[in-house]
């Protein structure tokens, strides 16, 4: 069968406007989520990831606006795509989607529930909200969630207040709050990154169990390597609101062909290497200042293989050089088809 | 090699809950309960372990910022051997000279309202080390091993981004030529192709000005990169410490291999094989009986384990171990 497309990107821009001017965050990025597959969106602060995922629910501030693309969101495969970009972001229509069939998790498991409510009342808040049922039937489903995401004696945990949890179990309570409408997108940004390892792989088990259980098609925003490895399917890297590097997971890790992404995987340290003492290869440099993006492939000023007088000064196109791996890099130039942006 | 730093059997215990009638408070949270190590001149021990284990507050009590409850430190900075715990207030800031730390997160730990150049100089100014041309000529210095464009030091921190505040608040660990320096967390709150920046700095200068780190972390990866010897902890309680290579590849305390089994491989083909910790942490200020560990131990043999509390022993060289079956277990490293 073929994967069912669930959400899809199309040249999307977004910008930060002060006074009259825009500032660009996000440049002409393209995405396709399907159904049951986990998507990485891989980069470092100010790469834009965040603000393309608070995009996809129109969970923008004010001064960021959608400029430019589609984002299209499918029902089913029979009726035409809703695109989100063109909605209210105050509307019943997307506030029929958001939390009930695309929900979010965010970073910070310590400020994302309400400390004056019981972590069973802000689950039964959304079921509520979403689907007709009882108070009673929305306790009993809150309560099933709970156990679901391995919150031990859930009958009891639902009537307690957020700061009797630990951060572990927030994090996991939120992935309920979030799961409980059978939700086709879940948007996760940065679930693990304030957790400690074994909490971290308990919740990253929890989603993995989710996604082939219910089917959830899940956005997963991240910078580290290692859960990209063990959670994603498919992989794009951000680097100053552009996507450089796009391919399988597989293909990615191993043959990484952004010089990003290899610098990236390069900075990391790996258990391999404790042995050898291999020294890391830090990238020079920083992320520059949207206020001050180089002209042409803004990574070129970082970059080891810049071609002077071409780099600097075009932008390269997107290239494909192999099968559905793409890269935007004048590197791959020749190896590869070009296609067009 | 020379032995720098010595714990013996280290303590920090906090009062909580309400006080009774007569006399003080009676329950206590015993952040370090315990801990006795010794760290060699030129090493870097690392200190791993849950949020809540205590490495924070057993990196401070080193080096007397919170005061222990009870144990020795002992420093062996030039040729005579003190104890810590012992020397007066004013004493003490005399070893400080030998001892800094560097905090975790650069956005919080550096003043807003003093210029990078005041930041690093303040402590020489304040022990009367340096003054005028020659403090000038020390801050500079320092900023320029450090990787500082020396022509920015006017600047106040704001105007810094998170890797380079880090180097600033390296700078002024460094400035006072210390021998030891307590490293909490360095990387933790940078960007990743920063934390190599600063790991590597943190190596280099090491090798220059033979330094002697303990390195708190909680990224197992990173801590492995960057140490010669790590120690576990698990709530207050050193559990195991050797060498990085056998930690890391052969560990002999159960909850070691649950935390190494827990790492993400970066290979996609090795998918993690969890061994799934049950439960939570206990809360620190009510600990299980016996050993500390038992009841999410999945080797854990009842009567034992839940009543005898398992002696930190030396099972092989260098290889110092809390658990009953440390000797019998076969447990899986990291990959």
């Amino acid at each position: 069968m073929k994967e069912e497309l669930k959400l899809e990107l199309k040249h999307l821009s977004i910008s930060l406007k002060i006074d009259d001017s825009f500032v660009p965050v996000v440049n002409n990025i393209n995405l396709k989520i399907f159904k049951g597959k986990v998507l990485a969106l891989v980069g470092e602060s100010g790469c834009g990831k965040s603000v393309t995922a608070m995009s996809l629910l129109r969970l923008l501030p004010k001064e960021l606006k959608i400029v430019q693309g589609e984002i299209l969101y499918h029902h089913d495969r029979e009726t035409p795509p809703v695109d989100i970009a063109t909605l209210s972001p105050t509307g019943r229509e997307i506030r029929d989607i958001r939390g009930n069939k695309m929900a979010m998790i965010f970073q910070e498991p310590m400020n994302s529930f309400s400390p004056l409510h019981t972590i069973g009342n802000q689950i039964m808040e959304v079921i509520r909200l979403h689907r007709k049922k009882s108070k009673r039937q929305a306790r009993e489903i809150a309560v099933e969630f709970l156990k679901k995401v391995g919150i031990g004696d859930p009958e009891k945990a639902v009537d307690r207040y957020p700061h009797t949890y630990s951060g572990g179990m927030r994090q996991r309570a939120m992935i309920a709050r979030a799961l409980c409408c059978n939700p086709s997108i879940l948007i996760a940004d940065e679930p693990t990154t304030a957790l400690d390892v074994t909490i971290q792989a308990q919740v990253l088990g929890v989603m993995k169990q989710m996604q082939k259980t219910l089917g959830t098609g899940i956005v997963f925003i991240t910078h580290n390597m290692g859960v990209v490895a063990q959670m994603a399917d498919d992989v794009a890297i951000m680097y100053m609101g552009e996507i450089i590097e796009q391919g399988s997971v597989m293909d990615l890790l191993k043959n990484p062909l952004h010089p990003y992404t290899k610098n990236l995987l390069k900075a990391v340290p790996q258990l391999g290497d404790i042995e050898t003492r291999k020294r890391l290869k830090p990238i020079k440099g920083s992320v520059p200042s949207l206020f001050e993006r180089p002209s042409g492939c803004a990574f070129s000023p970082r970059c080891e293989q810049m071609i002077p007088g071409r780099c600097d000064q075009d932008a390269p196109p997107q290239y494909q050089p192999f099968k559905d791996h793409f890269v935007v890099c004048f590197l791959h130039e020749k190896s590869s088809g070009m296609e067009g942006r | 090699m020379k032995t720098l730093i010595e714990l013996d059997n280290l303590k920090v215990h906090f009062p909580i809950g309400r006080p009774r009638l007569f006399g003080k408070s009676h329950k206590k949270l015993k952040a370090v309960d315990g801990v006795s190590f010794k760290i060699q001149k030129g090493e870097t021990l690392g200190l791993v372990g849950e949020s809540g284990s205590g490495k924070t507050t057993l990196g401070r009590a080193v080096l007397r910022l919170i005061e222990p409850t009870e144990g020795k430190i002992f420093v062996r900075f030039n040729t005579e051997k003190v104890n810590l715990t012992d020397v007066s207030r004013k004493e003490l800031r005399r070893h400080w000279r030998h001892m800094q730390m560097v905090f975790q997160d650069p956005y919080a730990s550096l003043n807003p309202r003093m210029t990078v150049k005041e930041i690093i100089g303040e402590s020489l100014l304040a022990n009367n080390l340096a003054s005028g041309r020659q403090l000038d000529d020390k801050v500079v210095y320092i900023a320029g091993l450090c990787n500082l464009d020396v022509g920015q030091l006017g600047r106040y921190p704001h105007a810094f981004s998170g890797g380079q505040r880090q180097r600033i608040a390296i700078a002024r660990a460094l400035v006072m030529r210390p021998q030891f320096i307590v490293a909490d967390e360095p990387v933790s709150s940078l960007d990743v192709s920063i934390q190599a920046q600063i790991l590597n700095l943190l190596k280099d200068l090491q090798g220059e000005l033979g330094l002697t780190y303990l390195f708190i972390g909680h990224d197992l990866s990173t801590v492995a990169y960057a140490c010669d010897r790590v120690a576990v902890m698990y709530l207050g309680q050193i559990v195991e410490l050797t060498s990085t290579k056998q930690l890391y590849y052969t560990p002999k305390h159960p909850y070691t291999e649950a935390l190494m089994s827990a790492i993400p491989s970066l290979d996609p083909e090795i998918s993690i094989q969890n061994v799934i910790l049950e439960g939570e942490q206990p809360n620190p200020a009510d600990p299980p009986t016996g050993c500390p560990f038992h009841p999410r131990c999945r080797y854990a043999q009842k009567d034992r384990c839940s009543q005898e509390k398992p002696l930190f022993r030396e099972i092989s060289k260098d290889w110092f171990v809390a658990c009953h079956f440390a000797d019998t277990l076969q447990l899986k490293g990291a990959l």
